[in-house]
């Protein structure tokens, strides 16, 4: 009686195991290729209200939502504007339950600013990291960096990027560049006052060395910037180049660039 | 079979007796009242929100069905030994497995009756009550089918509590593990599209060990259908087929497995 008994539980368990080999075997086939769901976390929840539902488990909600969005990122597939929509509500979400999650940031700068070209939210959304991440530059460096490559605003650019810049751990040459960007967006006497502030932080010779070539170059513009405007009062027109400003006497020589090499004028810009 | 039904129905009424039909009131009285006041707090698509609250309001009681009332049944004839006045009748270990399995699945199955009613009540309610707001695709049947699913994925997990009800000595131990399982089920899916998706080198053990997971696992993902009820989305039959086969046949095993374990043990 036991050995039917146990030839008729093997004989269960195996075409059960057949059925079961089958069908998850094709469940996988059909589910593994199936685009992410976007709406199942991305649904209509606002990101405050999820965050009062999360309760004790925000953390971990965000790791949840933060797979759903990176499996949809990584799927390749055509995204329409109604997934990016999806897309930037779910890292609303994400980042209203973890405002610290670095790798939030790190997807909103690879998918909404390169590939769904949605400059503002993805921007708004990176504001949202720099502030929660006191420690950490490249928010902020993301942020000057959409307003200089995407949104043409130098001058919002070199803003961020100081601010960058002052995160203890930032690289030098962010300051660098927040300078050059403000002085392309006529705002050299700002790039002087942040480059010295900077100088007065930093005790590393070389660095220090960094910094004080880029305040001569800028200090050089500014006495070429006041030359041209002179010129063009005494004129009335703009030089063709730098040479003009010492053959029409408006300046007894050039200044000199710290990094060896002429400066030159592009239009009325003058560049180092 | 006449044993078999003789114990899903005792374990059925024991389970009646634990007035665990006035739990599943109050639960019932509690979406009413959230999805009066929940639905309330959006401006668009309410009855998506409504119909995400019902169903959510399913799942979460028959989980707690199974977790506080379910496992208990059967760990009690462990743990107080009313076991030994159960197989001295003439009811094999396989029977009582299966006899628990299905009187356990009864309440389920009841719990996610009566909640579905009222589920169904709150929906058609919102619904007229805001007539703007109901998804242009929304139909009943994907509403029943997501219930469906969900019913057959709370049967997974019966079969699982009973699995690990007869693995271990510890009722709480069952319980937790039986969770851990649940959590795994609901997310597995989505680590392995992750991971499948990678083609670092450095991932591959991880990538094998997600697959593995994958198959030892039920994949409970495969039967939320909560998003395409709500929104009335198009639901894929032939992935809904494959679910089902997937978590019968998983069931099927794991009883299996639950009995042979239960065969083996020594009830001290």
């Amino acid at each position: 009686m036991r050995a039917v008994s146990r030839t008729r539980i093997l004989i269960a368990a195996i075409c059960l195991l057949i059925v079961y080999t089958t069908g998850t075997s094709r469940l996988h086939d059909i589910r593994d290729v199936m685009k992410a769901d976007l709406k199942a976390s991305a649904s209509v929840f606002p990101p405050q209200a999820l965050k009062i539902m999360a309760g004790e488990f925000k953390g971990l909600l965000g790791d949840l939502l933060l797979i759903d969005a990176a499996a949809f990122i990584g799927s390749n597939k055509k995204a329409t504007e109604e997934d990016w929509e999806s897309l930037t509500l779910l890292f609303k979400q994400i980042l209203a339950l973890d405002p610290f999650f670095k790798q939030a940031y790190y997807l909103v700068q690879s998918s909404l600013t390169w590939d769904a070209k949605r400059h503002g939210d993805a921007n708004e959304l990176l504001a949202i990291s720099r502030d929660s991440r006191t420690w950490d530059w490249l928010p902020g460096f993301f942020l000057g960096f959409n307003h200089f490559y995407f949104l043409n605003d130098n001058e919002s650019a070199s803003r961020h990027l100081m601010d960058a810049s002052r995160v203890p751990s930032a690289p030098l040459g962010l300051a660098t560049l927040a300078a050059r960007l403000a002085q392309k967006a006529g705002e050299t006497i700002t790039a002087i006052v942040f480059l010295e502030a900077m100088l007065d932080k930093i005790d590393d010779e070389e660095q220090r060395k960094v910094i004080e070539a880029r305040i001569e170059a800028l200090k050089g513009i500014l006495v070429l910037d006041k030359a041209i405007k002179s010129y063009k009062e005494r004129f009335g027109t703009t030089p063709e180049k730098l040479d003009d400003l010492i053959n029409r006497g408006v300046i007894a020589s050039l200044p000199k660039n710290p990094y060896e090499r002429p400066y030159t004028l592009k239009g009325e810009k003058v560049q180092f | 079979m006449k044993e078999i039904w003789l114990l899903a129905a005792t374990t059925y009424k024991e389970g009646i007796r634990n007035r665990i039909l006035l739990g599943i009131l109050l639960c019932a009285i509690l979406l009413c009242v959230f999805n009066l006041v929940f639905t309330n707090m959006f401006s668009h698509e309410l009855s998506k929100v409504t119909v995400d609250a019902g169903l959510s309001v399913i799942s979460i009681s028959g989980l707690m069905t199974i977790f506080f009332m379910g496992m208990n049944l059967m760990a009690k004839d462990l743990d107080k030994r009313t076991i030994y006045m159960v197989l001295a009748r003439p009811i094999s270990r396989s029977q009582y497995v299966l006899g628990k399995f299905l009187g356990i699945s009864l309440l389920v199955v009841t719990a996610v009756l009566l909640l579905g009613i009222v589920a169904t009540g709150s929906v058609k309610l919102t619904m007229l009550n805001a007539p703007d707001y109901i998804p242009p695709h929304f139909s009943w049947t994907k509403f029943m089918t997501a219930v469906f699913a969900l019913t057959l994925s709370l049967l997974i997990i019966v079969s699982l509590a009973i699995l690990f009800t007869v693995l271990t000595s510890s009722s709480f131990l069952a319980v937790l593990m039986t969770i851990s399982t649940y959590l795994i089920g609901q997310n597995a899916e989505a680590v392995r599209r992750l991971v499948l998706q990678t083609s670092s080198e450095a991932m591959y053990t991880f990538k094998k060990a997600i697959i593995i997971i994958s198959w030892l696992f039920p994949n409970l993902e495969a039967f939320n259908l909560k998003t395409a009820a709500a929104y009335g989305l198009v639901i894929d039959k032939e992935a809904l087929l494959w679910s089902f086969l997937h978590g019968v046949s998983y069931i099927g095993l794991i009883l299996i497995i639950a009995v042979v374990l239960f065969n083996r043990r020594e009830l001290t």
